[in-house]
Order: structure tokens, then C-alpha cells, then sequence
């Protein structure tokens, strides 16, 4: 292929390669894209598929150990690579905006957000004190900020999330360059914000014709907000084209299996309708207040995280809470699993109220109800073996003679689908899939009833995902284990759960079976949460 | 508490992945962990720090002369029989300088280690209890360090009486505050890891928790900083001695010897031989101890 002489990003055969303690490992190799001017390119792919180190090299700011071995760069018809450090300052910012991943750590905290917007002004030279001032406000303006005036001088902690991620769209925009690099823009963001924070992308990158080359795991909002999608996979390109051509007639195997595996609202539920069954656990008036230090004398006052929540979990069935961060659907799962307090409220397991319960009934409790969190990387001690932890359970319990353990560990293991001779490995010899489903292995050691998924897939790369639901559904068969799964995802908990309730804001708001709750959703917030997700059809232009 | 929805390690950026050398605890093969340990700042400190255990180990055979016995004239410079000279006694400094090794660096190792034993338990329990214990532990914590360490160290070291044992005692007295900040911070984040409350969730005990999944994460910055703190120690150690209240003569102790040279002023060699033996070895546990906290990327210095 020859240059495309009318594109204005141009990558050819772009390899990149981080040198490690393990020796050079290539994160990149052979990458070709282009994008044309106004277009949006969505390159997608799942962890470790190379996409961010792709576009960190086209911005020439790859981390230190890291190196473009071959191909080429052209923008706007200058080889970028042959740019010196200095000349490449002039165009991040000016001819190349870029929105980071994380509105958390890329705004400076000692410094008014306004001022932040300014500085990119000043630094290009494009203007300078009341103008800067003056055109940064408007930029707060125009990415949607209400009351810019005033909020110039806030600093980022009075900013929620999802406005810092305007902010920083404001500053990847400010000098209006030709082509805005959005890492991830909005994938620490909830669903309803992340929606209100791509429109507003959308439509200022229209008005400004900007071309966008949109970094993001998630196929569905790729295909929703780009012309044009690249999948990468391992460092290579295993497809690219229009929207409509990649998700109707993919050619690559590889996009048909992230095509298929991909949760959306459209997907068939994995579970069947629930049967009639006795409650295992029940929930009443559940409430947690926190004691929250405010002002300047650090008075306390209490703050409300679960406020009346009332549920019941039927023996077998999977009852799911969705809502948004901040909801407080993790405290109520903390509170089930009895490793933080209530407030409020009674909670009863097998008929028998279990809310105070201490010592002996305690540590019989722990038995029946286990949890599974969400980050697998955390969830596993580091310093101990696969074996080691999934053997633990059964030693604190004093479960069975060593010979026995080890028995049941390999037995665990198998049932989770893992080679019982990962027993011997540790934590960090394992993908992010191995180890939920060994952090699984290990709340299931104790046969429990009650198994509460806390995010306990959302951390996973799609086609991982999968495996996983598809595994806790049949565990769920063989064992006739309950669980409670919180969740963020409404795709998700669609496709494995009974009964569904709604939480916001500590309190339950809408609750049915996925069936009610997704085809004729009642509570208007339950109406905005599902219209917010990206269903994975380009919205015509 | 409550998770941020979709803030998942897919939302760490890729580009970082293969380059962060792991914040504390991940293993490693054993030649990656070699390699990362390869600098030239840990090279050079580490030697350094053998070469002072190998004279502690051999200063009998090291030493060309009897410490504590003239060897002949007094006040001698520097020559090739005497590299440092004599004293106002006719010893050779130099031989006192590897026979002092095997007091001041062992009495200043132990001083640490005590340091970091009682800080650690004490920084763990605060931590991982909170709570009344928290507030009460952290306040004494507080009050130890609102002196400066050689105003309180001498003041425990004159409760106490002269002696090495003592000296060692009062500087554990200054320095454990140190450890306890650092473990209770390191604590305090490890305690809220998920495969801490996942251990909760069986039923472990609270102090079997923290024994075998909270402390061990907290480790790697203690031994860091204790690395580091070393040198100070070494320091502290002859400081005590200089003002009369560590080591007593005739013994060897480098701040001891060093008051000797300070009676006489002109004769700057019975000073300086303790003093660049001194030297040599805080720049060397200062150079280890910052390596080693480079290739850790350990960032809280507890004070």
C-alpha cells in the first residue's frame, strides 16, 4: 500500500517494543491506520491488545522504556517520527489534542481548573492573561460546564467525574487541532455520565470538524460513535473498516467472537425464568449510615449509604442490584457478606436473624456466604500460591485431614475449570480470567449457599467475561448455589439474573425480573440508565 | 465501600504494562529480581557494606596492631607502619578503627531492628485495630517525635547510665515512631485489598489476617527505610559515645575515639580515621538504601 496522500494521520506498519527485565516484549507490531480529516476512527481491542501503546506512539509519548523499532508516522504530511522532542511540542496540543484515560489523576489538584484550560493557551502562545481567561471560560461553556465564570476558579476536587473529563476535553480542544487522541475517554465513567460526555464530544468535534482517533475496549460504543473501526488484538491489526462492514460482515475470527461475545441488551439470558423456592437469604429495612468529618473543626455527621433496602434471595436464584458508583449497592453486598456493620435493619439467612451474630454463629455464618470481588489482580494474595489460597478456607475451618484438602483443592480447581497443576503457581503467573475463576474456586471451598458477586465480572476483557458468566451459570445448576450480583452493567446482570433491583443513591428504586425491568422499565431513572448504554449502532450522521 | 463502575484495569493504561516494576510484593524469577537490583548506586553501596562485615568478621587478623596496647610512639602521624597514626597513648588508630567496627556497626544494626520490631508491632496494631488503641498509640508516637532523636536519646542514654546496651536502648526509644507511622500507613491500605476481606470473609481471625496477609505486603518499605536509616544510626551511636554517654574508654567505639581526637586538636589524624571510616559507611548503606528504594518505588518516608 502507498501513502494516502488525503489522509491526516497516516500510521504505516508502526512496531513498538518496551524493553523489560524479561527482555524486549513487542506491544505493536506491524499496525497500519489512517485517518482522514473529520473522520472518527475507533480502535478497539481488548487489554494488552496494544491499542494505547499504538496511539501513545503517534503522540511520540510512549513511557521511557518504550520504542517505535519500525514503520512510519505522517500527520497532516510530516514524518512525526523524525521530529525532534521540540518539535513535537509544537503540534501535541496544537495540531494533536489529547483526552487522557483517568479525570482522577490528569488534572493537577493544587491548581483552578481554569487556569489548567489557560495554561494550554499561554504555553502555545495563542493567548494570554484576561484573553486566556476569557476564551478558557468559554471553553468550559462549550463542553457543557454550566456557570464557566464562576467555575474557572474551582479546583478538580469540587468537580465531579465526569465534568473533570469535560475538562479535559476542554483542554484537548482548546486550540482547536485537527485530530483529538481520546484514550478511553470515558471508561472510569457511569453510564449515563459517559453518554452525556460523548454527545458532547460528538458535537463539538462536528462543529469544529476535529478528526477523532477514539481508543476503547468497548465494541458497542465504538460502533455507535465512529466512522470507522480498527480491531486490534496482541499488537496487530486483525480488522479495520467501515462501522457497518466490520460489525455485519466481519471477516476476522477474532472480531466474530467479540461480536458474539459482547453483552448487550439484545443478548439472550442465560438463565431460565426462577423457580419457586424458599428464601435463603432475606433483607429488611436494610440501612448504613457513615460517619463522614466535614468543615474545618472535622464535626461529624452522618451520611446515609443504604437507606430501606429490602430484598430476598430465593435458594438457587441469582438477584442482581445495578446502579451507578455511589449507589451503594457494594455496601449492602458488604453488609450481606457481614464484613461491615448495619446500621439499621435485619438481616436473616435460612430463616434465623443473623444481624448480630458474633464469635462461634459468626465463623459458622462465613460458611454459607463467600464472596467474589471485582479486581482480580487484588483479590489473590500475591505472596502465596494458587493452592495456598484455595486451600485456606478449608484450614481456617479445619476442614478434613491435609490429604483430604489437597484432594478437594485439585477437586475445586477442576470444577472452576483450571489444571489442578496450577495449584503450584502464583498469583501473577496467571491472566485476569484464571484468576476470578481461582478466586471463585475459593469461595466455593466451603460449599456455601450464598455466593455475592460484587462486580465480580466487570473488570474482565469481554470474551473472558463470557467464560466466566457461562460458568457461574453452570456452577449455579450443579451446586444449586444462590447469588447475589452487583453490578454496574445492566447487559451483564440481564443475562444472569432472576430478579433485578435498581439501586441509586442508597436506595432501591425499581425492582422485577430482567423481563419487566428491560422491556418496560417504570422509574425514569431506570428509562435513562438503559437509554445511556451503547447499543452498537452508528447513529447516522 | 463503593466501587467506581468501570474503573477496571482495562482503564490502566496499556502503554505502562510492561514497564512498572511492581510496586511491592510480586515475585519475580530470581534473575529478574538479580537484574533490577543491578545499579551502580547498590553495586557500590553493597561492597562497601561487605567490605565492613568482612573486617568485622576478621579485625583480629585485619588489625597490624594490638588496639588497646601502645605500639610505639604517641602522637605519630600517618606513616606505612601506622596509616592513621598513633593516639596520645601510642595506639594505632587505624587497628582501633577495625576493632571499633565490631562495636559501632552491630550495636547500630540492633538498634534498628529494635527499632523496626517495636515500630512495626506497634504501627500494625494501630493500623489494623483502630479505633481507641489507634488514637492512643499514634499520640505517644507523636510526643516521641516532637523531640529532636539526639536531645531524647541522650536523655534516655543519662537515665540509663554509659554502656553500649544502653545507648542501643535509647536510640530504639527515638526511632521507633518512624516505623510505627510507616507500617500504619502501609497497613491501613493493605487492610481494605480485597484478598483481605476475602479472608475476613472465611472467618480468619483478625490477628492470623494480619500475621499472614497484611503484614508481609508492608514489608518491602520498612526494610527500605530501616536500609536508609542506618547510616543515621551509625551516626547517633557515636554521637552518644562522643558526648560520654555510649561507649566508655579505652573502648574502641569510633565517637569515643573521636573524643579523644578531639583533646588533641592538632594531631587531626586520631579523629579523621574514625571519621572517614564513618563516612565510608553511611554514604554506603545511603547509596544501598537509596537504590533499593528506586527499584521499589517506595515513596512514604514516615515523617
Amino acid at each position: 500500500m502507498t501513502a494516502d496522500t488525503g489522509a491526516l494521520l497516516d500510521v504505516r506498519d508502526l512496531s513498538v517494543a518496551f524493553r523489560t527485565d524479561r527482555g524486549d516484549v513487542e506491544a505493536v507490531s506491524g499496525a497500519s491506520l489512517t485517518v482522514h480529516p473529520g473522520q472518527t476512527v475507533a480502535v478497539v481491542g481488548e487489554s494488552g491488545s496494544g491499542k494505547s501503546t499504538l496511539t501513545a506512539a503517534v503522540n511520540r509519548l510512549l513511557a521511557p522504556n518504550g520504542r517505535v523499532t519500525s514503520g512510519t508516522v505522517t500527520f497532516a504530511g510530516q514524518d512525526l517520527l523524525a521530529r525532534s522532542e521540540r518539535q513535537m511540542n509544537a503540534v501535541r496540543g496544537k495540531q494533536i489534542g489529547l483526552v487522557p484515560q483517568d479525570p482522577m489523576s490528569n488534572l493537577n489538584p493544587l491548581r483552578s481548573v481554569g487556569s489548567q484550560i489557560a495554561e494550554v493557551l499561554t504555553v502555545h502562545k495563542e493567548a494570554r492573561g484576561r484573553e486566556a481567561k476569557r476564551r478558557a471560560v468559554e471553553l468550559l461553556e462549550r463542553v457543557g460546564i454550566t456557570d464557566a465564570a464562576r467555575r474557572y476558579g474551582q479546583y478538580p476536587h469540587e468537580f465531579s467525574g465526569g465534568m473533570r473529563q469535560r475538562v479535559l476535553i476542554a483542554m484537548g480542544l482548546a486550540l482547536r487541532p485537527q485530530l483529538l487522541i481520546a484514550d478511553e475517554p470515558t471508561s472510569a465513567l457511569d453510564v449515563t455520565v459517559q453518554k452525556r460526555v460523548l454527545d458532547q464530544l460528538d458535537e463539538l468535534t462536528a462543529t469544529m470538524g476535529t478528526a477523532v482517533l477514539l481508543v476503547t475496549h468497548d465494541l458497542a460504543l465504538a460502533a455507535e460513535r465512529a466512522d470507522h473501526v480498527v480491531v486490534m488484538r496482541r499488537g496487530r491489526v486483525v480488522e479495520q473498516g467501515s462501522v457497518h462492514d466490520v460489525l455485519t460482515a466481519p471477516t476476522a475470527d477474532y472480531t466474530r467472537l467479540l461480536i458474539a461475545a459482547a453483552p448487550s441488551l439484545a443478548t439472550e439470558s442465560l438463565v431460565g425464568p426462577a423457580a419457586e423456592a424458599d428464601p435463603v437469604v432475606e433483607v429488611r429495612g436494610l440501612r448504613k449510615e457513615y460517619a463522614v468529618r466535614s468543615g474545618a473543626l472535622g464535626r461529624r455527621t452522618p451520611f446515609t449509604a443504604v437507606d430501606d433496602v429490602s430484598f430476598t434471595i430465593p435458594r438457587g436464584t441469582t438477584v442482581g442490584i445495578v446502579g451507578e458508583s455511589g449507589s451503594g449497592k457494594s455496601t449492602v453486598a458488604k453488609m450481606v457478606l457481614k464484613l461491615e456493620d448495619t446500621t439499621a435493619g435485619e438481616l436473616l439467612f435460612g430463616g434465623k436473624p443473623v444481624t448480630g451474630i458474633s464469635g462461634a454463629e459468626l465463623f459458622a455464618f462465613r460458611r454459607r456466604v463467600q464472596p467474589v470481588f471485582q479486581n482480580p489482580y487484588a483479590a489473590l494474595d500475591s505472596r502465596y500460591t494458587v493452592g495456598d489460597t484455595v486451600r485456606e478456607p478449608l484450614d481456617v475451618h479445619d476442614v478434613g485431614t491435609p490429604a483430604e484438602r489437597r484432594a478437594r483443592v485439585a477437586e475445586l480447581l477442576s470444577q472452576v475449570a483450571l489444571d489442578p497443576e496450577i495449584a503450584r503457581r502464583y498469583p501473577h503467573e496467571l491472566s485476569g480470567g484464571q484468576r476470578q475463576r481461582v478466586a471463585i474456586a475459593r469461595a466455593l471451598a466451603l460449599e456455601p449457599d450464598v455466593v455475592v458477586l460484587d462486580e465480580a465480572v466487570s473488570a474482565l476483557d469481554v470474551l473472558v467475561q463470557a467464560q466466566i458468566l457461562e460458568l457461574l451459570v453452570s456452577l449455579q445448576q450443579r451446586l444449586g448455589l444462590s447469588y447475589l450480583f452487583i453490578s454496574h452493567d445492566l447487559a451483564v446482570v440481564r443475562m444472569l439474573c432472576h430478579v433485578v433491583h435498581v439501586m441509586k443513591a442508597g436506595a432501591v428504586l425499581e425492582s422485577g425480573s430482567p423481563a419487566q425491568l428491560f422491556d418496560q422499565p417504570q422509574h425514569p431513572y431506570t428509562q435513562a440508565l438503559l437509554a445511556a448504554i451503547p447499543v452498537g449502532e452508528a447513529t447516522p450522521a | 465501600m463503593t466501587l467506581i463502575a468501570g474503573a477496571l484495569p482495562e482503564a490502566s493504561p496499556l502503554g505502562t504494562a510492561p514497564s512498572q516494576v511492581p510496586l511491592d510484593d510480586e515475585r519475580l524469577p530470581l534473575r529478574a529480581r538479580l537484574r533490577r537490583l543491578a545499579r551502580p548506586q547498590i553495586v557500590l553501596g553493597a561492597s562497601v557494606v561487605l567490605v565492613w562485615l568482612l573486617v568485622i568478621a576478621f579485625a583480629g587478623l585485619l588489625a597490624p596492631h594490638d588496639p588497646f596496647a601502645a605500639s610505639g610512639g604517641r602522637l605519630l602521624p600517618p606513616s606505612a607502619d601506622h596509616l592513621f597514626g598513633t593516639d596520645s597513648l601510642g595506639r594505632d588508630v587505624f587497628s582501633r578503627v577495625l576493632h571499633g567496627a565490631r562495636l559501632s556497626l552491630p550495636v547500630a544494626a540492633v538498634a534498628i531492628v529494635l527499632a523496626v520490631l517495636v515500630g512495626s508491632l506497634v504501627g500494625a496494631v494501630a493500623g489494623f485495630f483502630g479505633g481507641w488503641v489507634d488514637a492512643v498509640l499514634m499520640r505517644l508516637a507523636d510526643i516521641t517525635m516532637a523531640f529532636p532523636s539526639i536531645l531524647l536519646a541522650m536523655a534516655v542514654a543519662a537515665a540509663l547510665g554509659p554502656g553500649l546496651t544502653n545507648a542501643f536502648l535509647a536510640i530504639t526509644a527515638v526511632w521507633w515512631p518512624i516505623y510505627a507511622r510507616l507500617v500504619r500507613g502501609q497497613i491501613l491500605s493493605i487492610k481494605e485489598r480485597e484478598h483481605v476481606l476475602a479472608a475476613r470473609a472465611i472467618g480468619m481471625r483478625r490477628t492470623a489476617i494480619l500475621r499472614k496477609h497484611v503484614l508481609p505486603h508492608a514489608l518491602t518499605p520498612v526494610s527500605v527505610n530501616a536500609t536508609m536509616d542506618l547510616g543515621q544510626i551509625v551516626i547517633l551511636v557515636a554521637s552518644l559515645s562522643f558526648l560520654g554517654l555510649g561507649a566508655l574508654p579505652p573502648s574502641p567505639e569510633w565517637g569515643a575515639m573521636i573524643t579523644d581526637g578531639a583533646a588533641n586538636f592538632y594531631q587531626w589524624w586520631i579523629a579523621a580515621g574514625p571519621g572517614i571510616a564513618m563516612v565510608s559507611v553511611v554514604l554506603a548503606v545511603n547509596f544501598l538504601g537509596d537504590g533499593l528504594r528506586d527499584v521499589f518505588d517506595v515513596k512514604n518516608r514516615g515523617r
